[in-house]
């Protein structure tokens, strides 16, 4: 039974869930393009200025860590990611409902065991006080913050779970499978 | 080896029903590693995270998202079209002429974007209308992108062949320079096919307008700027100007100055093309440390030493096991997706290859390198094979969503030249190695 309350806490959550998305992902597209300026700017300055900029390379290290970890959670739930969908016309409506449930449940738990143990290897980084070679960056944030999008990419797909069992309950409103192109 | 075929048959499970290879890779690896280690978990699950750590903050792979991001400019700023309408000034009037055409535009755009798929998607939108209006047979014009759309993933800048440097620990600039050779070697052939499709049943392809040489240098120079770029990142790479890092950065950028000239850039394009971009590049991320977790198990069960003992063991020419190799590559390739295809099975025979002594010439590393660049390029080969061979090739799929009244049968049927053409090329390039190490050989010193 789905009542008028039900189709309510069903779309603040998926609205709230867009609003999070598009930050997390605008976070992520600024990011690129200011590495791209970075990369360009090295280039320029090391070929026609002779003037290299200085700790590119970590920079750019953490830039990508942090751009792909701010688009982890978005890509778990949105079915970004590369799967196979050769058998997808044998599931029935519900049991491709029941297959979502059991392969998210299974993506989610793994995800949150990657999460506990990034936050291990984040408190050994920071214990032993390990720093970039050049620029002297404490390493240990940039891990935690990885840790912090594993583990909202994890919560991100338990929470997709609820919305599993509503399809297994009303197969009918299932929409249908998309494959992921590259 | 009985753990690792188990564990090669447990991903294969678990990714039809349908969890993200990237999870199946990644969970089976650690579940196999700890099994390894007297389930041991510790040991298998802080390295797994320390390769998630590593993975993510490589300087060196930030060329992935920035030659994605070069080919989605690109896309954004209209020069499918021009690219087409130029290699049209120049072909069109001949028979099957804008088939060739679109076989030309495919490769010109696919030098800039890097993705297969991606190329088919778009060509369709700007040939298939073409095509139609001068009477092609639908077999034909689709089979022309279909086909043209798998030159994408061989004419760098490659992501595939990225990640195949990656995995093998190869560089990444000699392989783009040893794609040069066989993505050229590709587009030509398929102009043969065309030219055979149109000799065996001239109504297939009628001829089109022939083009006033003045107008075919406007063409040509609406699209010259495409040119220039390629010439730049490859030119830089070859003669050792710059990395690929760097080149990745050149591009993407003159890619942004390309189409912010054009005038076809808006602010929500540019936002658009950037999200996209992370969208993809986080995804490949997740594959790539998926297949690591796999590698790193599938290394610690011993199955690539397994392996190797097992082949020398029968005493057989070492061409014999590459032609055995690329059996199981074109059968795996009937069901599976390229890039999940390359993850699974890289790991596993590129220390083979590595170790068959194919070059005589060479001793030692320095044979090792010979072998996975020329052994990278034929993978790719047979991965662009696998685009179009039935039943799941993913291009024909993706033309037949774009258009959508079109049957995959059609397609299917008329892509049967150029997947002819395609087993040409391979063979030629397993035969005649020379064609793919040229370029990369004359470049810098290997293993120095």
């Amino acid at each position: 039974m789905v009542t008028a309350d039900d189709a309510a806490w069903h779309q603040r959550l998926e609205t709230a869930g867009r609003w999070l998305a598009r930050l997390l992902l605008g976070l992520a597209a600024v990011t690129l393009f200011a590495m791209l300026l970075l990369t360009c700017a090295d280039v320029i300055g090391r070929y026609l200025l002779n003037a290299p900029v200085n700790g590119k390379t970590e920079l750019t290290r953490f830039m990508m860590a942090g751009l792909i970890a701010a688009t982890l959670p978005v890509i778990g739930v949105t079915g970004g990611h590369i799967s196979v969908d050769l058998f997808d016309s044998r599931f029935s409506k519900r049991g491709a409902a029941i297959r979502d449930l059991v392969t998210d449940a299974i993506a989610a738990s793994a995800l949150a065991v990657l999460a506990y143990w990034l936050v291990f290897r984040a408190d050994r980084l920071m214990n032993r006080g390990y720093v970039s070679d050049f620029l002297h960056l404490p390493l240990h944030p940039m891990a935690y913050f990885v840790a912090a999008m594993v583990g909202a990419a994890a919560l991100a797909l338990a929470i997709k779970l609820i919305i599993d069992i509503h399809y297994i309950r009303r197969p009918e409103l299932r929409p249908d499978d998309r494959s992921a192109v590259l | 080896m009985a753990i690792s075929l188990l564990g090669f048959a447990a991903v294969l499970i678990l990714a039809f029903l349908r969890l993200p290879i990237a999870f199946a890779m990644g969970l089976v690896g650690t579940i196999g590693f700890a099994a390894l280690n007297n389930w041991n978990w510790k040991s298998s699950l802080s390295p797994a995270a320390g390769t998630v750590l590593d993975t993510l903050q490589t300087e060196s792979l930030s060329v992935i998202p920035l030659f994605i991001l070069m080919g989605m400019l690109v896309s954004r700023a209209g020069l499918a079209s021009d690219l087409y309408r130029a290699s049209n000034a120049f072909l069109g009037h001949r028979k099957g002429g804008l088939s060739m055409a679109t076989i030309v535009a495919c490769g010109g755009f696919s030098a800039i974007c890097g993705s297969s798929l991606a190329t088919a998607a778009t060509m369709s939108k700007v040939a298939m209308p073409e095509m139609r209006r001068f009477g092609y047979t639908d077999q034909l014009a689709t089979a022309s992108i279909a086909a043209g759309g798998t030159l994408g993933i061989l004419i760098p800048p490659s992501v595939i062949l990225i990640i195949y440097g990656i995995m093998t620990e190869q560089s990444i600039d000699k392989l783009f320079l040893a794609g040069i050779i066989p993505g050229t070697l590709g587009v030509l052939l398929y102009l043969a096919a065309v030219q055979w499709v149109v000799w065996r049943n001239p109504e297939a392809g009628p001829a089109g307008y022939r083009t006033r040489w003045s107008e075919r240098l406007t063409a040509l120079g609406q699209v010259w700027a495409i040119g220039l770029l390629f010439v730049a990142i490859l030119g830089g790479i070859y003669l050792g100007i710059y990395t690929v890092t760097e080149a990745a950065g050149i591009g993407a950028g003159g890619a942004l100055l390309i189409a912010l000239f054009r005038g076809q850039l808006t602010l929500s394009s540019l936002a658009e093309a950037l999200t996209e971009t992370v969208k993809t590049t986080a995804m490949l991320f997740a594959v790539l440390i998926g297949a690591q977790i796999f590698q790193r198990f599938i290394v610690r069960a011993g199955m690539p030493d397994d392996l190797l003992a097992f082949v020398t063991g029968f005493d057989v020419a070492p061409l014999t096991v590459i032609f055995l190799i690329l059996l199981v590559y074109i059968i795996l390739g009937c069901v599976f997706e390229s890039l999940s295809m390359l993850l699974l099975t890289v790991p596993v025979f590129a220390p083979l290859v590595a170790e068959l002594g194919l070059f005589p010439g060479y001793e030692g590393t320095q044979a090792a390198e010979v072998s996975l660049i020329w052994f990278g390029i034929i993978v790719v080969v047979v991965t662009e094979i696998s685009l179009i061979t039935p039943p799941v090739g993913l291009n024909v799929f993706v033309l037949k969503g774009v258009l959508g009244d079109v049957s995959t049968g059609t397609i299917f049927k008329g892509v049967t030249p150029f997947w002819i053409a395609d087993l040409f090329r391979l063979l030629l390039l397993v035969l005649v190695p020379t064609l793919v190490l040229v370029i990369p050989l004359s470049m810098k010193p290997f293993a120095g």
